[in-house]
């Protein structure tokens, strides 16, 4: 989550991007901070970066009125909620790209369900790491539970990602890395672990990839060309 | 008995300050031992067998078992005696001559 209040420190966490073996990053920016992230994109011209939002839902209403104030400004829609009844609407639509499974609350409101519906439509499962950066101690039951969420969505086969949330150069965790991460603390094997950096994002962004401009089509559109009308005979 | 197999990890960081062997050592088996416990940490035999302070590399042997704990742990280390600092895994190897050997080819600039 870069801070865009400190230009020069979001430009130092993009530079050191390749020191840690990252080619591309969602970066979470809002409404305000969007403009900033577009214009630092164009120098780091070796980077994939992505502007991507978290919408905070309390229900399914409230996130439909949160999406048009977003849709065709992101590259990517993601949505953090407590309530299975979101979650259920988020993994089945084509609009939002990752579930994102950030406290206790969210990680017991992900069920197979919803793990099955992020499968048949490629929508992301998302959990940051930041908790076993920051956290010193007492750590054990917090693992635990998010090992269980993880597990449900191995078993249902949905894209994981695991995201560092870094806000600085120094917060960041390398690819490779996050494959060891995911083996030994969360026991997903290391196969699926080096996919979680490089297949699955790219599988999240084929989803819904006209979602940066509103002016691009959706999937499954096409606009047919103007045919001349048939003279009678 | 069989002895013991051997990895030797070549790991690059990142810090504002510069870092003492001691000090990077004891961040490593502090945060190995909150995340795998005594048992793993009596197991894993971690030492700094080099550190190039202006390259900021250094070369951590470790027990073959538990290489991959220890790249977790590695990567998950933030601070040091109040310091911030970041690793990043470059390469690894079973003996300390064909580490020394790919660490050549890694410096090598791709032409």
């Amino acid at each position: 989550m870069p801070d865009f209040r400190n230009i020069s420190a979001t430009k130092e966490l993009f530079s050191s991007l390749p020191f840690f073996g990252i080619r591309g990053c969602f970066a979470i920016c809002n409404l305000d901070t969007l403009p900033i992230l577009k214009e630092l994109k164009p120098q780091f011209p070796t980077l994939d970066i992505y502007s991507r939002c978290i919408l905070q839902p309390r229900d399914v209403e409230s996130l439909k009125r949160d999406y048009k104030k977003y849709a065709g400004k992101f590259d990517i829609i993601s949505v953090q909620s407590s309530s299975t009844e979101v979650l259920n609407f988020t993994a089945r639509d084509p609009r939002f790209h990752i579930l994102c499974l950030r406290s206790r609350t969210e990680w017991a409101a992900f069920n197979p369900g919803v793990g099955s519906l992020a499968f048949q439509s490629s929508a992301g499962v998302e959990f940051p790491l930041e908790f076993l950066v920051k956290s010193e101690s007492g750590n054990s039951i917090v693992i635990r539970l998010c090992r269980k969420a993880m597990n449900i969505a191995v078993h249902a086969h949905a894209p994981i990602l695991l995201s560092s949330f870094a806000s600085s150069k120094l917060e960041l965790i390398g690819g490779k890395e996050i494959a060891f991460i995911a083996n030994t603390i969360f026991g997903i094997p290391l196969g699926i672990g080096k996919k979680i950096t490089s297949a699955f994002p790219g599988l999240v962004l084929k989803k819904n990839p006209a979602q940066g401009s509103r002016d691009e089509l959706a999937a499954g559109v096409r606009i047919i060309p103007d045919f001349p009308e048939e003279e009678d005979a | 008995m069989k002895l013991e197999r051997q990895r030797y990890i070549l790991i690059e960081y990142l810090s504002e300050q510069p870092i003492e062997d001691k000090e990077i050592l004891s961040a490593l088996w502090h945060t190995f031992t909150r995340l795998f416990g005594e048992v793993n940490a009596g197991g894993v035999g971690l030492y700094i067998i080099s550190h190039d302070f202006e390259s900021k590399r250094i070369i951590l042997r470790c027990a073959h078992k538990q290489k991959e704990n220890v790249i977790t742990a590695a990567s998950l280390t933030r601070k040091t005696f109040g310091k911030r600092i970041a690793f990043c895994c470059r390469l690894t190897s079973g003996t300390l001559l064909s580490l020394r050997r790919k660490t050549k080819v890694l410096d090598t600039p791709v032409k």
